[in-house]
């Protein structure tokens, strides 16, 4: 028996309508016998395309037409579905309904509920293998609405990390991304912005203030200082997640109004050299250098990233949730560090870190640190006496004249 | 102090002096990290370099 799937929300839509009759379309895996039946195409789907007929209370009286589906919506909660067969034999198929949107987290009812996150909306900067990853696990939790930002395609080198799969190739990732975001929280909604952050500071601006929170998920430093400006204007809290060298190990900052910034983090001379960065490599991903490109092949870098996304969400939601009896406001009290660190093996950066199995007293891979960041009274970003490059409309009322700073251009 | 520095692409930074990059030390007693000024961690510490390189 065919396995039907109908979306509740298609056939709440479809009752309270006027029309008794509408041609829809199914999507067909054909040789596992499972449907999917909506209203109206879909831009993206897959399976064999076959023509569907919605009805209201009870089937048309003949000619049925030879490989078309027909669903009778009885009720908001009940249907029947027939396959016409090429014998003109009406074949009934099992129905299922694809949830409504408050139904399909009723299992996280208790640890997250639904509208406290459905009002949020969550700004990303970057759609590699971590945006894409976070952007993914926050439509699962519930977040309504989405500000994605990306100028990249998906390319062949992304697949072993990225959420996107073949089918996505040569898209925008901002395309890409929204795709999944859609299929995971069907009323989320997503604004997509293929754009290079540094080269519109209008629109960022105007984004930044509309979020309720920003994660950045970017390459490069010059992204991260310029966005840096923009929450110091705005008084914004932001996530910086980054994996460091071939995924050895990542890390990532909170800023918060009145904390330390990501200059406070980095330093002075990043912040310096951030406009002598090339962002545009080549086919590597960013935590992999030239040299290391020849090296021993690493295998499972994709995993070595998730636990870094997983405290990036973790944090988001808390942040989201703040002040609400969300389930998760435990995590309050404790998820209080300005900066955490992950090592999933011990080089480089981590080499002097003890094996797992032999920790002791010093720290160790595949186990959260964190630390206290402390705000730096000369930083040119944050300190009393930084001179921001804010764009055209900056409110200097608030500046002391005649200091001297860091002054960061950007774009051509 | 303000020191002029123009990069090859033309554009002008101006650089205040201020703190350099701060390292990590580890702390086996509270079990966080602590930030001290680069190379004036104790020896025996555990010290993890924080660092501009690296990303997602």
């Amino acid at each position: 028996m065919k396995c039907i799937y109908i979306d509740k929300d298609e056939v709440l839509a479809f009752l309270n309508s006027e029309d008794c009759h509408i041609e829809g379309q199914s999507y067909e895996w054909e040789g596992e016998n499972v449907v999917h039946i909506h209203t109206a195409a879909l831009p993206h789907a897959f399976g064999r395309v076959v023509a569907a007929h919605w009805h209201k209370s009870s089937l048309p009286s003949e000619p049925y037409a030879p490989e078309h589906y027909y669903v009778v919506i009885l009720s908001d909660n009940e249907a029947k579905a027939y396959y016409v067969n090429e014998e003109l034999q009406l074949e009934e198929c099992e129905v299922n309904f694809i949830p409504s949107r408050e139904e399909m987290y009723s299992r996280a009812k208790g640890i997250l509920e639904v509208d406290i996150l459905s009002n949020k909306r969550v700004m990303i900067i970057g759609l590699g293998s971590f945006g894409s990853q976070i952007a993914i696990e926050l439509a699962k939790a519930g977040v309504g609405e989405f500000a994605l930002f990306d100028f990249d395609r998906v390319e062949l080198h992304n697949l072993a990390r990225h959420t996107c799969t073949i089918k996505d190739l040569g898209r925008l990732k901002t395309d890409a991304i929204k795709d999944a975001v859609i299929g995971k929280n069907k009323l989320a909604k997503v604004d997509l912005f293929p754009i290079n952050i540094t080269d519109q500071k209008a629109l960022m601006d105007e984004q930044v203030a509309k979020a309720d929170l920003i994660i950045c998920a970017t390459d490069n430093n010059a992204s991260r200082f310029y966005l840096t400006q923009c929450l110091l204007k705005y008084n914004k809290v932001a996530l910086f997640g980054r994996a460091v060298t071939r995924a050895e190990g990542g890390d990532v900052f909170r800023h918060r109004p009145g904390g330390p910034c990501y200059n406070c983090l980095v330093g002075s001379r990043a912040h310096a050299m951030a406009t002598e960065e090339i962002t545009n490599r080549s086919q590597l991903p960013a935590y992999v250098s030239e040299e290391d490109a020849n090296a021993m092949i690493q295998v499972g870098l994709s995993s070595d990233i998730e636990p870094i996304c997983n405290l990036i969400v973790k944090l988001a939601l808390v942040e989201l949730s703040r002040g609400k009896n969300s389930g998760i406001e435990s995590l309050e009290t404790e998820l209080t560090y300005d900066y955490y660190m992950w090592a999933n093996r011990r080089e480089r950066r981590h080499a002097v870190w003890a094996p797992f199995n032999e920790a002791k007293n010093k720290p160790t891979i595949l186990k959260w640190y964190g630390a206290r960041i402390a705000k730096d009274d000369n930083c040119p970003s944050c300190s009393a006496n930084a001179l921001l490059d804010l764009g055209e409309d900056l409110n200097t009322d608030s500046l002391t004249p005649n200091y001297e700073g860091i002054v960061l251009e950007t774009g051509e | 102090m303000n020191e002029p520095v123009i990069n090859p692409n033309g554009r002008g930074v101006s650089t205040q002096s201020t703190s350099s990059l701060k390292d990590l030390v580890f702390n086996p007693e509270t079990g966080d990290f602590e930030q001290v000024e680069r190379g004036t961690a104790n020896e025996g510490d555990t010290v993890t370099k924080m660092t501009e390189d690296g990303f997602a």
